[in-house]
């Protein structure tokens, strides 16, 4: 992130707010992803 | 005679009956918070060694949650507080001899009768969704309960990596290593004479840390780039599928290509 490469962080606080962003952040992807994928696979069905 | 007038006797009755129970009910609780206050002294001297020990639990524990055994919003608290693994002290008021005093004492500290009242490193976090810092659980959801815990003493995030999925990622891509992420998965050398000077990276970390992102503008790009050429290829796909008449099982092959682009674009978009 600040140029060096791949850097643990060292402010545990933040690392634990980075995780929950990024926990919310994948399951708000598969439920984006899978809700597209089932109006994909029933719209063309039900027209 | 006296059948003509029953019904209105009866409720003449019933209304002394009432008044009566009015009359004794407001008795009771003077009885009841009297009686279990230990100390021997006038009221004054009991509501401050309450209030005394009031303070103390509350000063003395890193988070405490006064609380009652049947109340539906100290129970989402306390299951809120178990979620995130902090370590707590309930004191529940209804269980508890002194509560009713503890309460009065409660609500003169936080300007609220209700429970539950939560105390974080001794500050008043407020209830479930509101009072002090907003509730515990608001504060949660706003990110902000964790690191007022760690704060306090009653969360210790140093056994977190414990758990098999950080401890993976953790393996694969470990901090330190002279590495930098590429294309979310690749790894790629840092070329040493392009690393920046002490201060410009902690200007860096410090950008990185008020936005709460982790990868850096070139890494955003890249995944820009990745996520509009998979959001090109996830098209043409479900474009060839609609037109082969693929039976609906078969259009669930959208999904992998599809979940790639949203990733690498929401990533590029978030920083994350």
């Amino acid at each position: 992130m600040d140029g060096s490469g791949l850097q643990r962080i060292a402010d545990p606080v933040l690392a634990t707010r980075l995780r929950t962003k990024v926990n919310t952040f994948n399951a708000r992807s598969i439920g984006v992803v899978a809700i597209a994928t089932l109006l994909y696979v029933a719209v063309p069905e039900l027209l | 005679m006296l059948g003509k007038y029953r019904n209105r006797i009866m409720v003449l009755a019933t209304l002394l009956v009432a008044a009566s129970a009015l009359h004794v009910i407001p008795r009771l609780p003077k009885t009841r918070i009297a009686g279990p206050i230990r100390c021997s002294e006038s009221a004054t001297s009991s509501n401050a060694a309450v209030a005394e020990a009031l303070m103390k639990v509350i000063s003395d524990s890193p988070c405490v949650v006064f609380s009652r055994t049947t109340c539906p919003y100290c129970l989402q608290t306390k299951e809120c507080l178990d979620r995130v693994g902090a370590t707590y002290r309930v004191v529940e008021l209804d269980a508890d001899p002194q509560g009713p005093a503890m309460r009065k004492e409660l609500a003169s500290l936080t300007g609220r009768t209700s429970v539950p009242a939560v105390f974080i490193g001794g500050i008043f976090a407020g209830g479930a969704n509101d009072g002090g810092l907003g509730g515990v659980l608001t504060l949660q959801r706003e990110g902000a309960l964790e690191p007022l815990l760690v704060e306090s003493g009653a969360l210790d995030l140093s056994g977190q990596m414990s758990d098999p999925v950080a401890q993976l990622f953790s393996s694969l891509f470990q901090g330190g290593s002279g590495k930098r992420i590429a294309w979310g998965v690749l790894q790629q050398d840092v070329d040493p004479a392009a690393v920046p000077d002490a201060d410009e990276r902690a200007r860096r970390r410090e950008v990185a840390a008020s936005s709460l992102t982790n990868i850096d503008a070139a890494e955003r790009q890249r995944r820009q780039l990745a996520g509009t050429a998979m959001s090109i290829a996830t098209g043409a796909l479900a474009v060839s599928l609609l037109a082969a008449h693929a039976a609906p099982l078969t259009r669930v092959a959208i999904a992998p290509p599809l979940f790639l682009a949203y990733g690498y674009l929401a990533s590029a978009r978030e920083g994350l």
